[in-house]
This record gives structure tokens, C-alpha cells and sequence, in this order.
């Protein structure tokens, strides 16, 4: 298994799916909230999922047999469960899967290979700063306006590195960092590490002495389900490696950059797929000897150095690899001179600088030049630039596509071009003339052997009886591809159909940004439609589609991967740990109400309850709003929505010392529709219910 | 050796300034007479003093020229003559050369007929000049574009009858005419454009000269008090070489009316002691005359002002031109309220006055500026006030972004980087909105190309040049071509969008053009009032832009930035507003404007150095309280200019003062109001009430005082409940808990008055009580809430 650890990364596998087509609001599970959000190896561990509608929730599972779970408590907001970790799971994250009878969904679950503590409130001051020392993996929840205050003792020219882990598993906590010395001076603070909003900090300690890590949400945001992760001590970090990547069937010498390097001992390649020897180590540098099996699956792997806080990108080709410097490959009237097929792997360590490689082709070709960065957790935004004998630019790529913040963005460039015989020059800078020790590349130079990737958006949907639904398939192009994919369905439930196949033109989907402009996506995106006879058989099932295409007489199949479903906040998107779709077949809902799980309501005060009403029996008798059962001490009247109205207030006064729940039903023509959650009308409230700030401005 | 280099300088400027020349001197030094009729207006000083109307005038030569008892020579037929000019006894020579007086010239329509359009007020911006023209008719702004004028009066003029021509029959009140008479029937204006008409109402063929430059006689001028006049003369520089009379061509405009007036032949009258800007425009082309009015006869015996620094030179040596005496210098205690207020934005603490009041050091406010501008909350300051420029937080990354920019601020000043190298920094920003200055572009503007060029040049040059995008500037030489040029420099910034829709990236594409509106031609990036610089590929053209703006021979950034500096520290910018420097808005001492620029170019950009004079000059440390002579004077720094606190600094001393903490929503517990960077003022209602900024726009705050203020204060929130959860501390006695409040407040001990009053309260009434109302007294007092 791939650990996706530092990011949700992208897009190179450049597909998604997602169910669409019905205007039923959601009623399958929902999680919001899961805490503790991981546990070390070999332990056992009790959690807490917050989220909406997981009522008749009867499993959790995993796809990895060394994760157990047990459900111990089941409401429609709240799971707990059991969670048995093996002791040789593999560390980092894996896919926890929520199974209900209206559907399934998926949280993560961190695997540790480190104690796990707790904070302890009251610690919202320095005052009263909680105790801590390194290393430490560290569970906290930030309430709103809650501030997490821990202390700690440095050496001088300690360097310490810190991490949050919050939105990475999809925690709503976007969380900052604040170091402050031992008079509540803020020394440094670390909002948004780059492509996660998870703050990630790395500071050297000039003195000796007391000092406090402050834990808060942006603009003083938080709530139950803001939990984080907090790694920190005098662990190594490790920048990157060089070359970012290797051969198969190689030995290789690779250099680490990063702080707190001399510790280390060895590193695991991805899934224990080779170990890593470690023959030079220095406080900013190490030099490993790698063994790449031959057989090791292609692609990016992680690099998991000794201790380090978090793993680092490594690509596993069946290229040959060069390493350059900026010293050595910055002047375009002296490039690296290379040959095709090869990977150059550099790093852009100065503003304003950029590298160049001149290479010869003897016939006309297609060729593609594409570099792996972002996806890699790299900072470089890389333009590529090819400038043909007579230096004049005769191509370039920043990004595929146009991004936005609607899809998953991809800045690194994937150009193929056609070149004549000749020879040429290529350059790879940043696009915003940066540099530093973070913006290290991959540039791949090879003759291009055009493919596609294929895959859904979302990993669970739920398909309603009776209804039609429309899975979304992305595909995307790579190295000129240009001719259509077809899609099918495998492995359908009992009583749902679909086409024999849907065809993927060759044309990148367009469609509206914020402001309305038009936004060109990075591949092209279909509509697979399902249709779910009345009188499917209920149940989990697993749909797998395929992707087939024909270019040159070349005959390419991929299965589609589903994916993560994209969160424009969280970053989350990548493939899931499996590839099917899990489906539930279920019956649709007559009626949908979504109501607050807690109402302020104090005593003698006349208060409502406000319900949005999705109607979806097709009927047009007004609905009757009541509650299922009126417990003493509350004065509830029924209230009557017309046809065609999505609100209503539904008005009560209580009088109970103790808050009262209640449930409400929709009833139509005499007949119940639905019934809403349980409402806790909370009569120990004075006034309104506290604003939870949020990070909005 | 460089502060050696300045004083020179300084000396230099002030002997030219204060000499009183013996004799008299006429401007012009020689007339040039050019065709039939052709005119020049004389002026003749003594000193500074106009002494036209008191001289006589005689020709050598009267069969050359003729001359008229003010002294407007007129050609009459070819020739030499010389022009003998007496007065008291002294005399002067003027040589006057007459050519071609029998040709009646050819009249230009360039250079004869669209002044007339510009001085009758015809081509002002709030009539024919106006963007959309005035009922249907529409001439360019002061005559920019003649071409256009020419097409624009096509169907108003009558060649077969020239008299019948609409262009003479409107501003002569022949027809009605919404404008009113603008001339009249047979006066010059009339004559001209009559003779241009008769002579067949011709375009200037290919290659006729056009103005190129315009100037005013007299440039500065101190006159002889109220009553006192002076004639100014106006001359266009042509294109051909040559230059012409064109006082009576010209429009004339005082800044200040009510100190100087001038009538529309461009002679000037002191009305009262003061000093304006008389604004000269003719073609697109503006001067500015400075003109001051001394408040009384020039005093026998000026006392001497001691001098700290090139400042207090410069500050009195322009207060003796204007005979005004500066203000005392201000007490120890009004000077460490003050620089703490102004240097970090802060009170100094009970203990922190009590031992710089006891100092005997002679040195111990220069010492006490030092130690201010080391503290950390200097860089609070100043990096709020740029944030608040940037307009941080108001843009689509929010208060992320704004924290972000606000950080690098504060490190910025805190490093005293230097400010050339800071604004380098800025302009060079890139990249996502939490990378390096990423979110200098991101917090900042709108990203297109016209409004980088707009808030850039406003922000790090002083200058507007916002009108210029639509049409060419009314008040100023920037043409449109001068804004899209400008422009083209921010081509090629771009910004993509990464990751939601609240975070973007900037960054420098690989292409970029500027479309200029009026060519619909892709511009060539241009330097205002410079040259034109390539864009080329992988070469990010901002690297030499920043090298053009923060050079030392930039003549907006230092100015500009010092000017801001002023402006704090000394209550009113040398030009005011501080981000509109133009010709006609000159500085009120563009000696001392000059020196500051070049003393912070000269120690490398190094803020700190240019504050440290300022507050160590005597003209900072001037009492309030003006003298008889400064009552009136708001403009040349006789006297410190009080200045209501700062929204922050106001609540933060109220904090202080109280020792009650002010909790900013979704800002840490202890967060001052001056670390108070988002865009909204973290819920904070005086902040609001008190002009704290909503950024919509990049200009200074307003400070002005205001009802919704008063009221806050007296009933509101903030002081009340302070107040009320304050108590005395019962560690000390009535003594020394009066002495805590006044020097925690007010940087001083309480008065013998004020103690008595005290003294008699404490015995009536409970002393809690009775301290509680002197704090909210003090609080609520003008002492405290302004610095003084």
C-alpha cells in the first residue's frame, strides 16, 4: 500500500467519479468527526465518530486485515468503536469505511508508530500549559475561540520540528501554530504548510529555556469534531532526497536534505519494498545506498527515513536518472547535454534561476517533457520551456489545464510535443521565478507513448430504488493521447443496469469558474448512468468499472479507480486504498428533514424548531409537522407545510428543568412520510446559542 | 562627509533664499518681438518686492516698439531698440529686438487657438473638458489632444462668415450659451481666433512646432505682505526652439483663494498671510508659481531658533521668510508622551516616565528616541500602517493572507531592512498566498495590469495617476500613454487559482501584454517620466522596474516615502495628501522635502535613520501651544500639530492605563489593537468608530472627531466597563495612587490644583469611587486622547 501521508496528492492518476443526477438530499452516513483519529501499532484504542445520519450503523471495516473495529454505540450522530491495530500494520493512513444500511463512507484512520498522549483542558493559557515532552504524538480537539497551550524545555541550538495533522484526515479543525518563548512572545507561527492548510514547523532554538506551543483554529475557528494530531520533537525532517527517484533493478546513491538528519539510521521504501543504508549522515545531509527490486511496482512510492516526522516522495522508474545543480545547469547557453529517454531530477534552490538540458533526436517524434513536483509535496510551480538550435521558444507548458479551486488543481506540466530531427533545449524554472530547498523536480524527457488514467470521484454512493443515477468518469490524457475511451460497468448489484458502454470523446471538459469564467479541466469527464429497478435486492456491493481505448492500433485497458471525493477545503483527493465503488442499494425517502441536533430553549420561552423539508413521495397533500411523541414539560403544536414549501418552523415552549428530546415526523394524506433525527431542545440554554466563529472573512 | 555634503546644501538653499538683492531687475532680461502686434509683459522686482507699476518706461527706439505705462512692450516695426526701466533712482536695460512687425502672422491653431479654449475655461474638466463633453460638445481636457479639438469645432465654425462662426458667437454671449460670455466682442481672444478663421481655419501642417514646455516668472515669491502684488509672466517653449509670451493665454488658478488671488491676465494680489500655489495650465502643460504672504514687515531682529539638525535649518529658515516665530520648546513631559505615542504607538508606564522625568542627561531624549526605536512595537506600528495600505485582508485570502503580509511587515521593520530593498522584495513577490510575499499581490489588488499600475505608483511613488487610465490627467502631465505604459509592466503578473476559491497564486507568466484602450496597440512597458524598457522572455521585467523605482535618482520613491514619515511624526505631509505629488500640489518646503529624500537615499534606504532626525529635531519637539505669530500657521511646522490618537493606540492606552486587556475576536488573548491586522477590526466597535480603515481604499485613515466618537467614549463600552472593573491599589496611599494615574495617563504628575480637588474628593466620598471617576475623567479628557 502507498501511504498517502503529507498530502492528498493529485492528479496524475487524473480521475474521478462521483453519483449525481438525483435531488435527494444526503441520506446516506456522513462523518465529521473522528477522534482519536489514529493509534499506535499493536494497540487498541477506543473512538469516537461525530457525523450525520449513521444511525443502524453495523460495521466499520478496513481494507487492510491487520485493522479490526467493533461498534459499541450507535446514534445518529455518534459512532463508537473498538479499533484493534495490529502491531505490523503499516504506519500512516489507511481507509475506514462506515457501513449503514443507506449507505457506506469513508474517514481515515493514522496508524502510529508512537505513544499516544492527550491533551488535558483547562490548557488555554500559558498559565496553565500542559506538560509536555519530546518526542510526543499528541490527540487534541480546539472548541471554538479554544487555544491549546503546551509547554516544553529547548537546549540552545535545539532544532525541534512540529505537525499538525488535522485536515489531512479530513479533521474540520484548519489549525495554526504559534511558538512562544518563556514570556508569551510568539517566536514563530505556521498557518498553511503550502498544499495542506495543516501547519508544519521546523525551528532552531537559539536559547536554552522554557517555551510554549500554542495550538488554535484560524481566526479562533473550532468545534467537537476539530481534532489534530501533534508530532513533535527532535526528530529528522527530511526536504527531499536526489534524485527524487530511481531505476529498477539498481543500486543508487541518494542524498537526503533536511535537519536533524545525524540520528537516523536506515529508510523503507513505500510498503517495505526495499531498506534503505544509510553510509553518510550529517545534521543537514545524508547519503542512503538504495537496492530498487526489479521487480518493484512503478510509480511514487514514500521513503520512510528512521523516526523522521513525515515520509518523503520517491518515484520508481524504469529510466535512467541524473541528478543537476543549479550551479551546473542554470545557463541556457551551456545546458546539461542529455539522452532521451532519461529523468533529470534538480532543485530550484534560487529565485530566479532555472535549468537547462539540450538533447538531440535524429527523427520526428512526439515528445514528452513533463515534470512531477507538486504531486510530490514539492513547492515548484514548473513551467517547461523548449527552445529549438537557433534558441528561439518554440513551446511551453505551465500547467495542463486551467485550474481552480473547483478540481483538484495540477501545476506540474505534462507537454508533448512534436519535434523535427534536431536538437533542442529544454527549461524548467519556476513560474513565479522562486526557488528554495523545497522546490525540487522530476523532469521526465522520453520519446511519448500516449495513455490515458480513468477513475471516479467518491469512493460510496448510494442508489435508490426506483431511481436513475449518474456515475462521473474523468479521464485523463497523457503523453498526446487523442482518440475516445470507452467505459463500462463490471460487477453491477442485482436489479441495476447500465450501458454497455460509455464513450469518452477526446475534448477536455469546460465549465464555470466563480466568477463565471470558463475553466478548462484537466481531462474529460462523462456521465455513467445506473438505473436501479424497484425491486433491487438491498445490500453492499462493489462496482467496478473499466476504461478501454485504441490509438495506433494500440489496444490500452485500465480498471477506473475510484477516488476520494475532491474537498475544496481539505485538499482530499487521490486513490482510495481500493478500487471499486461501494454501493448500497436502498429505498429512496419519501421525505427528507434536515434539523438541528440541539435547539437552545429556555425555560418558559417560546422557541422553534426550523426544518428544511425535501417532499419526495410526489404527492401534494400538505404535510403535517408534529412531534412523534410530546414529553411532558414541552408545549409543541403541529404545524402544516404546503406543497411546493422547503421550510418550516415548527414553535414549542418548554417548561422542563431538564432538556427534552423529541423526534418529528411528516405526515401526508394520513400517511407517515419520514421521520426527522432526535432534537434535543435544550432548556438549560440562557438566550441564543454561542456563535461558533468560523474561518470566514 | 555626506552630512557635510548636506549642510552645504542647506547653507547654499537658504543664502539664495534670504539675500535682499540690491537694485532692480526686470524679467524678461531681453524681449523678442515676432510679428505684427506681437506683445510682452514686463515684470520689474526689487528684491522680491513687484515695482512694475511704480517704474517708468522709455524706449531708445520708439519707431520699434512701443510701451505702456505697466510695461507691455508691442512690436511696431522691424528693429533694435532698448527698453530703459526707472525706479528710485535705480535703473535697468532691457534690449528689444523687433522682427517681422509688418507680417501679420499666420495663426496656429495649436499655438494661438486651443489656449484661448484652455484660459477661457472652455476646456476644463467642468465644462467642454469634461470626459463626456458639455451639450454635445466636447473638447479635449486643457487642450491635450488638438486634433480632436479641431475635428470637435468643425461644425461650429463658418467659413464664408467667419463673425457667424458658433466658436466666437457663444463665448462672446452673441447666442445663449450655457457657460455664459467667456470674452468678449474685439478682445484678444476674439481677434485671434477672427483671424485664424479669415485665414482659412487650418490644421498646424506635419512637423508645425507644438508646445513642449511652459513656464511661470516668477517661480517662488515671497511678497511684501497684504496689499502686496505681483505680475506673473508666462512663457510656452515650442518644439522649433523658440518661446513666446503667453501670459495672456494662459489660465490661472490659486490654490488658495482666500490668501492669494489672481486675476485671469495673471496678476496676483496677497489678500492674507498665508502661502498657496498659483496653478499656470495651458495645452496639457501646468506650472505651478509658489507664492507666500509673511504675516507682518520683515522683523529687525528674528530671534534665533537653536538647531538640532539640516531639519530645523531648513523648517526655520522658511518660518523666518514667513515671519513666524516657533513655538518653545515642548516640557519633558509633553516631549515623552508624545514620542512614545508616535514612535510605538503606546503610553510610556508609570515607571518608564518617572525615570525620564528625574533624568538630568542632557542627551536623555536623544537617548529615549533610540530606545524607542529599538522596541519591538515600532515595527507593530508601521507594519499596521502598510498593511492598512495594502489593503490586507480585503482581498480574496483574507485574514490568512493579511497575517501573512503583516508578519513580513513587522519582520521587515524589525530587521530595519532597508526600504529600497523592501519594496524590491514586494514588487518581486510571487507565488501562492502564505509563500514569501506571495500575498503582497494577493491581499493587495485586483489583478490586472491597471491596477498593480494604480496602486504601486500611488503606494511607493506618492503619485496618482488613476485618471490618466481614461483620459490624460487634468492636473498633471501623466497621458494615458504614460498610464498603460506603466502598466505594461505588471503584463506578464498573473494569478491562477490553486486551491479554493479564497487562495490564489500569483506568478510571472511566460506571456503578458498591455492593449492600450485608444491604439488598441500592445504597449511597451514605460517608466513614468522615463524611458521604455523591452519585455523579453525569461527575463522578469519587474527586476529592473524595482531598480528604476527605489534608485536614488527616482524622483518620486524617497520623497514619497519620507513625506509618509512627515506625516506621522510632524502631524502633516510636506505635500499634502501624502500620495499626490504634482506639479500644482508642490511641497510647503521643497528644501526640506529634499533634504529628507537624500538623507534616507544616502544612508541606504535606512528608515530608522531618517525618523531618528526627525525626532530629535527641535521642530518635533516644539510645544503645542503656538506662538502669536504661529497661531494661524498650519502648513510650516511652528508649532507641533496635535493629532488625535489612532483608533488603536487609543484603545490600547485605555487598555493600558486600566491594565484591562481588550479581546479581539479571533485574535489570541493579548493581542494589542495595533497587532490587530485582519481587515476587520476583530469585533471591535471603537476601533470602527474611531477610523480605523475598512480598506476599501488605499488612502490614509481618517482621523477626524466625530459625534458617534464623543458619545462612545462618554457611555459606550469601552471605557465604562474598564472603568468599572478598575480598581485603586490598596498597597499604595492617596499619593501615590494619584501620582500612578496621572503618570500611567498622562505622562506627568498631577498638578497642585488637580491634587488639591483630589484631596478634597477623598475626604467626602469613597476612594474607590473617587479614583474611579478621575480615571474615567482622565480617559475621556482631550490630554489624553490627544498627542500633544
Amino acid at each position: 500500500m502507498i501511504l498517502r501521508m503529507r498530502v492528498a496528492v493529485p492528479v496524475l492518476m487524473g480521475v474521478a467519479a462521483l453519483l449525481r443526477g438525483q435531488n435527494i438530499p444526503p441520506t446516506r452516513p456522513g462523518i465529521r468527526g473522528l477522534f482519536p483519529h489514529g493509534a499506535e501499532r499493536g494497540t487498541e484504542v477506543e473512538i469516537t465518530i461525530r457525523g450525520r445520519n449513521l444511525q443502524g450503523a453495523s460495521e466499520i471495516s478496513f481494507a487492510t486485515p491487520k485493522l479490526k473495529a467493533q461498534i459499541l454505540q450507535v446514534q445518529h450522530n455518534l459512532v463508537r468503536a473498538r479499533v484493534h491495530v495490529d502491531a505490523t500494520a503499516e504506519p500512516g493512513r489507511h481507509d475506514l469505511r462506515l457501513i449503514a444500511p443507506q449507505g457506506s463512507t469513508i474517514a481515515w484512520f493514522d496508524v502510529g508508530t508512537r505513544h499516544e498522549s492527550f491533551e488535558k483542558e483547562p490548557n488555554n493559557d500559558i498559565a496553565h500549559a500542559q506538560p509536555v515532552t519530546f518526542p510526543i504524538l499528541l490527540n487534541g480537539v480546539i472548541q471554538a475561540g479554544d487555544y491549546d497551550y503546551f509547554k516544553f524545555e529547548a537546549r540552545a541550538g535545539q532544532t525541534l520540528t512540529f505537525d499538525i495533522a488535522a485536515e489531512r484526515f479530513e479533521s474540520s479543525l484548519d489549525s495554526v501554530l504559534s511558538l512562544l518563548d518563556e514570556k508569551g512572545v510568539e517566536l514563530a507561527y505556521i498557518d498553511d504548510y503550502y498544499w495542506f492548510k495543516d501547519p508544519h514547523l521546523v525551528y532552531t532554538f537559539a536559547r536554552a529555556g522554557t517555551y510554549y506551543l500554542r495550538v488554535f483554529g484560524t481566526s479562533e475557528s473550532g468545534s467537537e469534531s476539530s481534532d489534530y494530531r501533534l508530532t513533535a520533537g527532535e526528530m529528522p525532517q527530511v526536504d527531499y532526497v536526489m534524485p527524487t527517484g530511481g531505476e529498477r533493478g539498481k543500486t543508487a546513491e541518494f542524498t537526503l536534505s533536511g535537519v536533524n538528519l545525524k540520528t537516523i539510521d536506515g529508510a523503507v521504501l513505500g510498503e517495505g519494498l526495499a531498506t534503505a543504508e544509510v553510509i553518510e549522515r550529517g545534521d543537514r545531509t545524508a547519503k542512503l545506498r538504495l537496492k530498487i527490486p526489479a521487480d518493484a511496482p512503478l510509480g511514487l512510492q514514500q521513503l520512510h527515513v528512521g523516526n523522521a516526522t513525515l515520509p518523503v516522495a520517491f518515484v520508481i522508474s524504469d529510466l535512467p536518472q541524473i541528478a543537476v545543480t543549479t550551479e551546473t545547469a542554470r545557463r541556457k547557453d551551456d545546458p546539461v547535454p542529455v539522452t532521451l529517454p532519461v529523468v533529470a531530477n534538480g532543485t530550484i534552490d534560487t529565485g530566479h534561476a532555472g535549468h537547462y538540458f539540450t538533447f538531440r533526436i535524429d527523427q520526428p517524434q512526439k515528445v514528452l517533457l513533463a515534470v512531477d513536483s507538486q504531486r510530490m509535496n514539492f513547492d515548484l510551480d514548473a513551467i517547461v520551456v523548449v527552445y529549438d538550435e537557433s534558441g528561439k521558444r518554440i513551446a511551453y507548458q505551465d500547467d495542463p489545464a486551467i485550474n481552480s479551486g473547483k478540481r483538484p488543481a495540477n501545476l506540474d506540466p505534462h507537454l508533448a510535443v512534436d519535434l523535427k530531427a534536431g536538437r533542442y533545449t529544454v527549461l524548467v524554472r519556476d513560474n513565479a521565478f522562486r526557488g528554495g530547498a523545497a522546490f525540487a523536480y522530476r523532469l521526465v524527457m522520453k520519446r511519448a507513448e500516449p495513455d490515458f488514467t480513468a477513475g471516479t470521484v467518491g469512493t460510496d454512493e448510494t442508489l435508490f430504488r426506483g431511481k436513475e443515477m449518474k456515475v462521473i468518469v474523468r479521464v485523463r490524457r497523457l503523453e498526446g493521447w487523442n482518440t475516445p475511451v470507452e467505459v463500462w460497468a463490471e460487477n453491477l448489484p442485482a436489479g441495476v443496469t447500465g450501458p454497455a458502454k460509455v464513450t469518452v470523446p477526446p475534448a477536455p471538459t469546460h465549465y464555470k469558474g466563480t466568477c463565471g469564467e470558463d475553466i478548462v479541466l484537466d481531462g474529460t469527464e462523462v456521465e455513467f448512468p445506473l438505473t436501479v429497478a424497484s425491486d433491487a435486492p438491498g445490500g453492499l456491493s462493489q462496482i467496478r468499472f473499466r476504461a478501454r481505448g485504441v490509438m495506433d492500433g494500440r489496444i490500452v485497458e485500465h480498471a477506473v479507480q475510484a477516488n476520494y471525493s475532491w474537498s475544496s477545503t481539505q485538499k482530499i483527493w487521490g486513490p482510495a486504498e481500493t478500487s471499486p465503488l461501494y454501493a448500497t442499494v436502498t429505498d429512496a425517502p419519501k421525505l427528507v428533514m434536515d434539523v438541528p441536533d440541539r435547539v437552545p430553549a429556555p425555560r418558559g420561552k417560546p422557541g422553534t424548531v426550523k426544518v428544511v423539508v425535501t417532499r419526495l413521495d410526489g404527492g401534494d397533500a400538505p404535510l403535517e409537522l408534529r412531534a412523534v411523541q410530546v414529553p411532558a414539560g414541552l408545549v409543541l403544536a403541529p404545524v402544516t407545510v404546503q406543497a411546493g414549501a422547503t421550510l418550516a418552523d415548527v414553535p414549542f415552549t418548554a417548561s422542563a428543568e431538564a432538556p427534552v428530546t423529541i423526534v418529528l415526523e411528516g405526515v401526508a394524506a394520513g400517511r407517515v412520510l419520514g421521520r426527522s433525527h432526535p432534537i434535543v431542545l435544550d432548556t438549560t440554554a440562557k438566550g441564543a446559542a454561542p456563535k461558533v466563529v468560523t474561518d470566514e472573512n | 562627509m555626506k552630512t557635510n555634503l548636506l549642510m552645504m546644501a542647506v547653507l547654499s538653499t537658504l543664502s539664495v533664499a534670504g539675500v535682499w538683492a540690491a537694485g532692480i531687475s526686470a524679467y524678461p532680461g531681453a524681449v523678442q518681438l515676432t510679428g505684427r502686434n506681437a506683445t510682452q509683459v514686463l515684470a520689474v522686482s526689487a528684491g522680491e518686492r513687484d515695482v512694475t507699476a511704480e517704474c517708468t518706461f522709455e524706449l531708445t527706439n520708439g519707431a520699434v516698439a512701443k510701451v505702456s505705462k505697466d510695461g507691455l512692450v508691442t512690436a511696431a516695426s522691424d528693429g533694435k531698440s532698448s527698453l530703459t526701466i526707472r525706479w528710485k533712482g535705480e535703473r535697468v536695460a532691457v534690449p528689444v529686438t523687433v522682427n517681422s512687425a509688418r507680417e501679420e502672422p499666420k495663426l496656429s491653431f495649436v499655438k494661438d487657438v486651443v489656449p484661448i479654449f484652455t484660459m477661457a475655461g472652455c476646456a476644463g474638466s467642468n465644462c467642454h473638458g469634461s470626459i463626456r463633453g458639455q451639450n454635445g460638445f466636447k473638447l479635449s481636457l486643457f487642450g491635450y489632444e488638438p486634433n480632436l479639438d479641431y475635428e470637435a469645432i468643425q461644425p461650429r465654425i463658418n467659413k464664408e462668415q467667419p463673425e457667424q462662426s458658433l466658436i466666437l458667437r457663444k463665448p462672446t454671449f452673441q447666442v445663449p450659451h450655457g457657460g455664459g460670455a467667456r470674452f468678449t466682442v474685439g478682445s484678444l481672444e476674439y481677434r485671434s481666433i477672427l483671424a485664424w478663421l479669415k485665414g482659412g481655419a487650418t490644421y498646424d501642417s506635419a512637423g508645425s512646432p507644438r508646445i513642449q514646455s511652459l513656464s511661470v516668472f516668477p517661480q517662488e515669491r515671497t511678497l511684501d505682505g497684504v496689499g502686496a502684488a505681483q505680475q506673473l509672466i508666462a512663457t510656452a517653449k515650442y518644439t522649433d526652439g523658440t518661446t513666446r509670451d503667453v501670459t495672456h493665454l494662459v489660465q490661472y488658478t490659486s490654490n488658495n483663494p482666500d490668501t492669494v488671488q489672481v486675476s485671469a491676465d495673471g496678476k496676483i494680489k496677497a489678500l492674507e498671510a498665508g502661502e498657496t500655489a498659483i496653478m499656470v495650465r495651458t495645452l496639457g502643460q501646468a506650472v505651478a508659481a509658489k507664492i507666500y504672504v509673511p504675516r507682518s514687515a520683515l522683523a529687525k531682529a528674528y530671534p534665533r531658533t537653536p538647531r538640532n539638525n539640516y531639519i530645523d535649518e531648513l523648517v526655520f529658515a522658511k518660518l523666518e521668510r514667513l515671519h513666524v516665530q516657533p513655538s518653545a520648546l515642548s516640557s519633558d513631559e509633553h516631549f515623552l508622551r508624545r514620542v512614545y505615542q508616535d514612535t510605538i504607538g503606546a503610553l510610556p508606564t508609570q515607571q518608564e516616565a518617572e525615570e525620564f522625568l528625574k533624568s538630568t542627561e542632557p542627551d536623555k531624549r536623544s537617548k529615549l528616541i533610540d530606545r524607542l526605536l529599538a522596541r519591538p512595537e515600532f515595527s507593530d506600528l508601521w507594519a499596521l500602517k502598510y498593511t492598512e495600505l495594502f489593503r490586507a485582508g480585503t482581498r480574496e485570502a483574507g485574514a490568512k493572507a493579511a497575517r501573512f503580509i503583516y508578519e513580513y511587515m513587522k519582520r521587515s521593520f524589525l530587521e530595519n531592512k532597508a526600504y529600497d530593498q523592501l519594496v524590491t522584495e514586494l514588487l518581486l513577490s510571487q507565488g501562492p498566498h502564505l509563500f514569501g510575499t506571495g500575498s503582497f499581490w494577493n491581499v493587495t489588488f485586483d489583478s490586472n495590469p491597471a491596477d498593480h499600475a494604480t496602486n504601486i505608483s500611488q503606494i511607493f511613488l506618492g503619485t496618482r495617476i488613476e485618471c490618466a487610465k481614461c483620459h490624460n490627467h487634468p492636473w498633471e502631465k501623466w497621458t494615458q500613454d504614460d498610464f498603460y505604459g506603466f502598466a505594461g509592466f505588471f503584463a506578464r503578473v498573473a494569478i491562477k487559482e490553486i486551491h479554493d476559491d479564497d487562495e490564489n497564486e500569483h506568478y510571472y507568466a511566460e506571456e503578458g501584454t498591455v492593449i492600450h484602450p485608444k491604439t488598441k496597440q500592445v504597449v511597451t512597458p514605460k517608466y513614468l517620466d522615463g524611458g521604455y524598457e523591452k519585455d523579453e522572455q525569461e527575463k522578469d521585467i519587474r527586476v529592473p522596474l524595482a531598480a528604476w523605482m527605489t534608485s536614488p535618482k527616482n524622483p518620486f520613491f524617497s520623497r514619497a516615502v519620507v513625506n509618509r514619515l512627515w506625516k506621522h511624526y510632524l502631524g502633516r505631509g510636506l505635500v499634502e495628501e501624502v500620495d499626490d505629488f504634482r506639479v500644482t500640489n508642490p511641497p510647503t518646503n521643497p528644501a526640506l522635502l529634499d533634504a529628507l529624500a537624500t538623507d534616507l537615499s544616502g544612508h541606504g534606504y535606512d528608515l530608522r535613520h531618517v525618523i531618528r532626525a526627525m525626532l530629535n529635531s527641535r521642530a518635533y519637539q516644539l510645544s503645542a501651544e503656538p506662538t502669536e505669530s504661529g497661531r494661524s500657521d498650519n502648513l510650516n511646522y511652528s508649532h507641533y500639530l496635535m493629532r488625535r490618537l489612532m483608533a488603536e493606540e487609543m484603545l490600547d492606552a485605555i487598555s493600558q492605563v486600566t491594565g484591562i486587556q481588550e479581546k479581539f475576536r479571533g485574535f489570541p488573548p493579548g493581542t494589542r489593537a495595533m497587532q490587530v491586522y485582519s481587515a476587520q477590526p476583530g469585533g471591535n466597535f471603537m476601533l470602527a468608530a474611531f477610523g480605523r480603515p475598512n480598506r476599501e481604499t488605499i488612502c490614509e485613515r481618517d482621523t477626524m472627531p466625530d459625534i458617534v466618537q464623543t458619545l462612545h467614549l462618554i457611555s459606550g463600552d469601552t471605557i465604562n466597563k474598564k472603568v468599572a472593573e478598575w480598581k485603586p491599589d490598596p498597597a499604595l496611599n492617596d499619593e501615590q495612587q494619584l501620582s500612578r494615574i496621572y503618570l500611567s495617563s498622562l505622562s506627568r504628575y498631577p498638578s497642585a490644583a488637580e491634587r488639591e480637588r483630589i484631596e478634597g474628593d477623598l475626604k467626602a466620598r469613597d476612594r474607590r469611587a473617587v479614583f474611579q471617576d478621575l480615571v474615567w475623567a482622565i480617559l475621556n479628557s482631550k490630554e489624553f486622547l490627544y498627542n500633544h
